[in-house]
């Protein structure tokens, strides 16, 4: 009973101090409505990107929010974040004087959430810590450093030959189905351990792809450290166009608490429909391929956001990944020349290259990564310079490999060093590899330890000096990963490990 | 290039500007004449919003919507105009200001007072929203 008596006494507590006053809004009315974007009149002080609520007589008691995209004289242009078809012409329209933000709290993390931060795996709310705007300008050159740590990918061929470091922007090109998804998968994957916060935002993809790659992430352990963020292929476009932007300022507020992040973009040409969807709707001047003409600007201001901040900002990093889907291989076309001009280097993946069975089908004579060497360990840095070399003299030679009997030894020993290389470089889908296992590999193909070995045979012989490796001569591998680079004294126990691999294991 | 309602109501405000009784009359004639030449005198109710809209703007009149939940007297939107007027802002507003009256019981009680963008809500319903929430967060 006291406890009832409290409670009333609380209550009557609180009414008392209520104050009754009057809010000042300001409201407009929708003139026009349709196909996920509204024209309205009045609000005449409305800001750009400002969350507008649109009111609807059948839905009373919860407003449908939309952003403020074209302020024109009359009227002002907003897409709707979220179902329109309630909507009607007349409908109250009110300003919340709030620049378009998204929650952001360590919360998310192993969360999938949509581009306004709600969560949609149905594992209940998040508790928002701050609100970080959607749109933000990039980090000054002061604020910046210059990339010298690596994301370890887990995959050799980009590890060795086109490696990515932390806050750097690395493109992700190819024609649909060449493992462009199946790469940045295991690369968060691979992140484990490795004090990285993955972001990954699926941006009009089929919401069953989705589902299957975060029960992937789950079943391996990486959704600990990751956030997935959807902008399904059902959803609207305006949800698309923010998808990327919303991932890019979860990853901000952990960059801005001296963490690393990762965030991938998949896919940036979606992004850009969708644009151009709103754009169009929104009775823009469209441009080439009838983009709006500030398409560039859309993803330039999304990838500057990558960075590597200097330790006098808390020393975290954004690194980058966006993907570009093109068609027909043409890399020439409109989006995808933007963005291979905006970002740090691209990884070209080929349909060609996977049919023939090399997979992940990289292009390594087309790919490149701007920052190089000094995202690599050392040892990683001495083993590849080889590995390329190599790779670049056999790619030259190739052309000769059906006439291989009429040339001399060495240049028959060469085209066979490269063809054991390229084999080396394959590797099965969600199998990322510990970097000091990737120098021994590498070490191997490149200083001859292959070339007895059938070339038919070459990936049960990885797999045999791997298990090799973790069970009989974990020395060398414990060795590369606590010095980082490739002394005498390492090198000599990776010989002395492959040879008797070779010689006891291998027949 | 293709008129809008609004150009055809501001052409026709600034042609009738200054204009006596019987020189508006054809000035209405001669601007009923142009929109059968255009083929838009179904635009005449599009047109007529139009110039209300912006004749006011132009003379500095406003229009002040007044909703309550039940039917109000003369007196009392006489003294609502007047209490509106009387706030610092609106000094030498009172002979430019319209009133309007909506009746709309779902407010329950008060006033909703909305000026060109501007809503003031005082409604019972709005109130009881405040509380509803200010209860729930404590």
């Amino acid at each position: 009973m006291s406890n009832v008596n409290s409670l009333i006494e609380t209550l009557r507590k609180q009414i008392e101090a209520f104050e009754f006053g009057a809010e000042t809004e300001e409201v407009g009315k929708i003139i026009e409505v349709g196909d996920g974007i509204a024209r309205v009149s009045g609000i005449g002080e409305c800001q750009s990107s400002e969350i507008l609520e649109f009111w609807s007589e059948s839905q009373p008691d919860k407003p449908t929010h939309g952003v403020a995209l074209n302020l024109e004289a009359e009227t002002v242009g907003a897409i709707i974040l979220g179902k329109y078809q309630h909507l009607q012409e007349g409908d109250v329209v009110k300003r919340t004087k709030r620049i378009l933000s998204v929650p952001v709290a360590n919360a998310l993390i192993g969360r999938v959430v949509n581009p306004l931060g709600e969560p949609i795996d149905g594992k209940g709310a998040i508790k928002a810590e701050k609100f970080y705007p959607i749109e933000k300008i990039a980090p000054g050159v002061i604020t910046r450093q210059s990339v010298n740590s690596p994301v370890q990918t887990g995959i050799k061929a980009v590890d060795s030959v086109i490696p990515i470091g932390r806050g750097q922007r690395e493109l992700i090109i190819g024609d649909r189905q060449t493992g462009k998804t199946a790469l940045v998968i295991d690369t968060i994957i691979n992140q484990k351990g490795k004090d990285i916060i993955c972001v990954y935002v699926a941006i009009g993809q089929k919401e069953s792809k989705v589902a299957r790659m975060v029960a992937k992430l789950q079943e391996m352990g990486a959704m600990e450290y990751t956030i997935v963020v959807v902008a399904g292929a059902s959803d609207v476009a305006a949800l698309s166009y923010l998808a990327p932007y919303a991932g890019c300022a979860m990853g901000e507020f952990f960059m801005d608490q001296g963490k690393d992040v990762l965030c991938v973009y998949d896919d940036l040409s979606k992004q850009a429909w969708a644009y151009r969807e709103i754009s169009l709707l929104l009775r823009r001047p469209p441009g080439r391929e009838a983009y709006p003409g500030d398409v560039f600007y859309l993803h330039s201001r999304l990838l500057e956001r990558a960075c590597k901040l200097n330790k006098d900002f808390g020393g975290g990093s954004l690194t980058a990944l966006p993907i570009i889907e093109t068609q027909g291989g043409d890399v020439t076309a409109y989006i995808p020349t933007n963005v291979i001009s905006i970002t740090d280097g691209q990884i070209y993946l080929e349909s060609d290259l996977f049919y023939r069975g090399i997979r992940p089908a990289l292009n390594v004579g087309l790919s490149v990564s701007r920052v190089g060497s000094a995202a690599q360990i050392k040892a990683m840095k001495k083993v590849a310079g080889k590995l390329r070399l190599e790779l670049a003299q056999f790619r030259e030679m190739e052309a000769f490999a059906q006439f291989a009997s009429d040339l001399d030894a060495g240049t028959r020993k060469q085209i066979e060093r490269g063809r054991r290389m390229v084999e080396i470089l394959k590797q099965p889908q969600y199998s990322p590899m510990p970097v000091a296992n990737q120098v021994v590999v590498i070490y191997a193909a490149t200083n001859g330890y292959l070339d007895e070995v059938e070339l038919r045979r070459v990936e049960e012989w990885e797999i045999g000096l791997h298990k090799f490796l973790n069970t009989r001569t974990q020395k060398v591998l414990k060795a590369i990963d606590d010095k980082k680079e490739l002394t005498l004294e390492i090198e000599e126990m990776i010989k002395q490990s492959l040879t008797q691999y070779n010689s006891e294991v291998w027949r | 290039m293709k008129k809008t309602p609004k150009q055809y109501a501001v052409a026709f405000y600034q042609a009738a500007q200054g204009k006596k009784a019987g020189e508006l009359d054809r000035v209405v004639l001669g601007f009923v004449k142009i929109l059968q030449r255009d083929n838009k005198l179904g635009w005449k109710e599009k047109i007529l919003a139009e110039l209300t809209k912006y004749s006011r703007l132009k003379e500095g009149i406003k229009e002040l919507e007044i909703t309550s939940a039940r039917a109000l007297s003369k007196t009392q939107i006489r003294d609502i105009k007047k209490k509106f007027t009387r706030l610092p802002e609106r000094q030498g507003e009172e002979k430019q200001v319209l009133t309007k009256e909506k009746i709309n019981p779902e407010i329950l009680g008060g006033l909703v007072l909305k000026l060109d963008d501007k809503l003031w809500n005082f409604s019972l319903k709005k109130q009881l929203q405040n509380l509803k929430n200010q209860l729930k967060t404590n």
